[in-house]
């Protein structure tokens, strides 16, 4: 682990460019075909003016991080509890950051808790929320 | 299911539970998931499902039986992670209405999931928040 166990300790950022194509393949993948995420032209007569990475999309990064945080305790443990609060969009660099709130004892492991937020290139916010995991 | 026979989201009552749907999380699948999310070694060395992964299948497989209008806006998530999944595995998701409620302007959809192993330990599981037009 390459940060300190305490509270308000930042955690490795994690930094990923959103493409269109991504969104594709997350189509692909997860079986949601949407046209919001990959019908460019029905999306563009939408309130939303253009396309939108999946949710999930975006929380798969949340984890990508808790995972390089934690390895396998957040596999095993792991809690998220977030809310969408706008849409990445194709050619967004979203940052995924976490900040550890408090770490606690409970069953010989350390409960670690920590609050999440994805950002995008021009600082707006796209999740936030909270994540806990158990560190052995 | 086509989506004419699909139920209408706002239509679930709460307690109505969509059909389990059981996946076999084959190598193919969950590369193609690691590709789309980026990075992964972590899960490719250990030959590892990310979790994040198991909730979006059964999120899919709770979309096969549910009309969201267009509009639907996907607000909140909650996943707990209970067991690690290995790729090989098959899992079962099922999926829970747990509220359903009009007020004012909104229409607030919430859905939980249980997802389990084939010997029916956990694995996941979660809630998901909807804003309906």
């Amino acid at each position: 682990m390459g940060f300190e166990l305490k509270a308000g300790v930042s955690l490795p950022e994690l930094k990923r460019k959103v493409t269109q194509a991504d969104i594709n393949l997350y189509a692909r993948a997860s079986g949601d075909y949407n046209p919001i995420h990959i019908d460019p032209e029905f999306a563009k007569k939408t309130p939303l003016g253009g396309t939108i990475a999946h949710g999930m999309l975006i929380l798969g990064y949340v984890s990508e991080m808790l995972t390089g945080a934690f390895g396998m305790d957040w596999l095993e443990s792991g809690k998220l509890d977030v809310r969408f609060k706008a849409p990445a969009r194709p050619e967004n660099t979203v940052t995924v950051s976490g900040k550890i709130t408090a770490v606690g004892d409970g069953n010989g492991a350390k409960l670690v808790k920590i609050d999440i937020e994805c950002h995008n290139q021009n600082n707006e916010t796209v999740i936030t929320g909270e994540a806990s995991v158990m560190v052995k | 299911m086509s989506e004419e026979t699909k139920i209408a989201a706002g239509e679930l009552v709460v307690g109505y539970e969509f059909p389990p749907a059981s996946y076999c999380l084959d190598p193919e699948t969950v590369a193609l998931y690691l590709k789309a999310t980026g990075g992964g070694d972590f899960y490719r060395e250990g030959k590892l499902v990310p979790p994040t992964a198991i909730a979006a299948y059964a999120m899919a497989g709770m979309a096969e039986n549910m009309a969201l209008a267009e509009g639907t806006i996907h607000t909140q998530q909650e996943l707990e992670f209970k067991r690690v999944v290995t790729v090989g595995e098959t899992v079962t998701c099922r999926a829970k209405v747990s509220r359903n409620l009009a007020r004012g302007k909104f229409h607030f959809l919430n859905i939980e999931l249980d997802v389990r192993d084939s010997q029916t330990r956990p694995v996941m599981a979660g809630k998901t928040g909807f804003i309906l037009p």
